[in-house]
């Protein structure tokens, strides 16, 4: 017989008082899977956007809400990106258009959005861009570049699509872990700016200069040139952003660790529990030879099945919750069901986030069972035979 | 007189006290000499208090003492450290329980593994080793059944099997009987003796039932803390 036996067929003996504790446990962890999930796409998705490095600014016309710069009726008048271009210091000055494919509902307020961007400046825009099929356009009139989720994913290479009565072929699609801005359509600025009436016009200019004092040059270029227009720094759009990100994560935190917390202590009560009743089934085996280190082992191999288990089912959990909910913003009204839904989520999930999870559960988990195993190795022989 | 090298138990001056709540000593065990030989079925009988559990928990390095020596198998294990202690109740003492104590999650087969298994005994010496003691307890075909789904007196013997299987020179057993109806009883003192015989084990019983007296080469009466033959 194998030791592993003794925990084994404990724990399939005992099955519902372990399934209570791995359920339990799973509950917490898979809050805590959903709220770091959210958090980091939020972030990553927030870094697509805006943030392309730190050297960066961000030019739009005044009175446009930053966080929401896709601005359906704004327009920057003028066509600085010239200008900016001549200013010593400067890296590069990118246009940009913003403009919605399709009037919708809210629900769609950034869905399929064609953002034109000069083809050969789109590294430096897009953050983490890279193509998972296809290739950048060749022919800048009639080929666009999608992310992943336009048309609920159903866009394949080659395939068409029409844009203001113009028809666009797919030459490429983008490899995303985005949360909200994954619905958008990239084609070039001077297409655009045709499509859209829009010549010696945009919507927004990302200004890059070599480092900070050429910046707050910039800036200050920029508020003597008009009146019209307003400049964001990296540090400002991060500043705005990052508060949000930081509420958001302040209330990650409370929503994931109050379960967390309430659920140790009620999985505390349960192993307390099942290790006073074996304590005689322990005085019997040390007495007839088995180690403190032996007894030790056996236990937490027990307890780590135990969050093992509980972290395969809270991961599982989790995701269901996370996918209805990413399937609440972005799924209702679409063709796709919520399972089928479910799937294009496996990509939306960082692969960090099941490491971070599982790191959360080992350490609650062993933290919890520590009390309950050492109380048991303990206690000399005799002690575990008297006390019941 | 017995040589030295007969002996498998030699007890000198031994006492053992607990401290009362009220912070009050209280002497459980009174300068106890005892020597065994190998081979020998030692019966110690006592009334309920005696200390007949801690001579046999001292004898069996599950408890310290507080003042004298202990030489077991000639060697002396008055300072063990608990790692010590704890090998040599692995390989050199088997232990009957009272309440059998058998694991209600493992079948017949692997209880009576389980000292081997901590030897790290192969899966193939284990049930070879298993099978043989079983079928000396008599119950080769239960290796399957649960200790639930034997009978009390079947119980009894998977407790001795499990005490013998890995040949201890010394079985200790604490009230053996205790449990079991006459008939029970009898026959568990049968099968002692009849392993004592094959394996040449020494035993040594501490009980309370004066039915066992007749089983034991020798008969001690401990009282208060003190031993004596009378």
């Amino acid at each position: 017989m194998h030791l592993i036996n003794y925990i084994l067929k404990g724990i399939k003996k005992k099955k519902i008082k372990y399934f209570a504790c791995i359920f339990g446990f799973s509950v917490a962890i898979s809050s805590i899977f959903v709220l770091t999930s959210f958090s980091i796409n939020l972030d990553q998705s927030i870094n697509q956007l805006y943030l392309t490095n730190q050297n960066t600014i961000l030019i739009i016309e005044k009175g446009t809400s930053l966080f929401q710069v896709i601005p359906y009726g704004s327009i920057v008048n003028k066509n600085l990106t010239e200008q900016f271009r001549e200013i010593p210091g400067v890296s590069f000055s990118l246009p940009l258009i913003f403009k919605e494919f399709e009037n919708s509902s809210n629900m769609k307020l950034i869905r399929d959005t064609v953002v034109g961007i000069p083809m050969n400046l789109l590294n430096f825009f897009i953050f983490d861009i890279q193509l998972k099929e296809g290739n950048l356009p060749q022919d800048l009139t009639s080929e666009i570049i999608i992310s992943p989720d336009v048309r609920n994913g159903n866009l394949k290479i080659n395939d068409s699509i029409l844009i203001r009565n113009k028809t666009f072929h797919i030459c490429g699609i983008l490899n995303s872990y985005n949360l909200l801005f994954d619905h958008f359509i990239y084609m070039d600025f001077d297409t655009s700016q045709e499509l859209y009436n829009m010549k010696d016009q945009c919507s927004a200019i990302f200004v890059n200069a070599q480092n900070d004092a050429d910046i707050k040059k910039i800036e200050t270029y920029i508020n003597q040139l008009d009146t019209n227009i307003a400049s964001y720094n990296a540090n400002t759009i991060r500043e705005f952003s990052g508060n949000l990100l930081m509420t958001i994560q302040v209330v990650e935190i409370v929503l994931s660790f109050f379960p967390l917390i309430i659920s140790s202590f009620f999985i505390l009560i349960i192993l307390l529990f099942n290790v006073r009743e074996r304590r005689k089934e322990f005085g019997m085996l040390k007495s007839i030879g088995m180690s403190n280190i032996k007894l030790l082992k056996l236990l937490f191999i027990e307890a780590l099945i135990t969050i093992i288990l509980s972290y395969l089912l809270g991961v599982f959990i989790g995701f269901l919750l996370y996918g209805y909910a990413y399937f609440l913003i972005n799924g209702l009204g679409s063709e796709m069901s919520f399972y089928e839904f479910l799937f294009t989520m496996i990509s939306k999930i960082p692969i960090e986030v099941y490491f971070y999870v599982f790191l959360i559960s080992l350490g609650t988990g062993i933290i919890v069972s520590f009390y309950p195993i050492i109380s048991s190795i303990r206690s000399s022989i005799v002690d575990l035979y008297r006390k019941e | 007189m017995e040589k030295k090298k007969d002996q498998i138990i030699k007890l000198t001056d031994i006492r053992k006290s607990y401290m009362l709540n009220n912070k009050e000593k209280l002497e459980v065990i009174k300068r106890i000499n005892l020597e065994v030989s190998k081979k020998e079925i030692i019966v110690i009988m006592g009334p309920s208090g005696s200390g007949k559990s801690t001579l046999l928990n001292i004898v069996g390095l599950l408890d310290n003492f507080d003042s004298g020596s202990y030489i077991l198998g000639g060697v002396n294990v008055s300072n063990l450290t608990n790692k010590e202690k704890q090998k040599v109740r692995l390989n050199k003492i088997g232990f009957i329980f009272q309440t059998f104590n058998l694991i209600p999650t493992l079948t017949v087969q692997e209880n009576v593994e389980i000292p081997l298994a901590l030897q790290k005994v192969s899966q193939l010496k284990q049930k070879k080793s298993s099978n043989q003691k079983l079928k000396i307890v008599g119950l080769e075909d239960k290796l399957d059944k649960y200790p639930h789904q034997i009978s009390i007196g079947e119980q009894q013997r998977v407790a001795i099997a499990r005490a013998l299987v890995n040949d201890p020179p010394l079985v200790l057993a604490d009230e053996p009987t205790g449990e079991l109806d006459y008939e029970n009883m009898e026959n568990i003192m049968e099968l002692i003796l009849t392993l004592h015989n094959i394996q040449n084990t020494t035993f040594l019983i501490v009980s309370h039932d004066l039915n066992l007296k007749e089983y034991g080469d020798r008969v001690l009466y401990l009282k208060k803390g003190v031993i004596s033959e009378t």
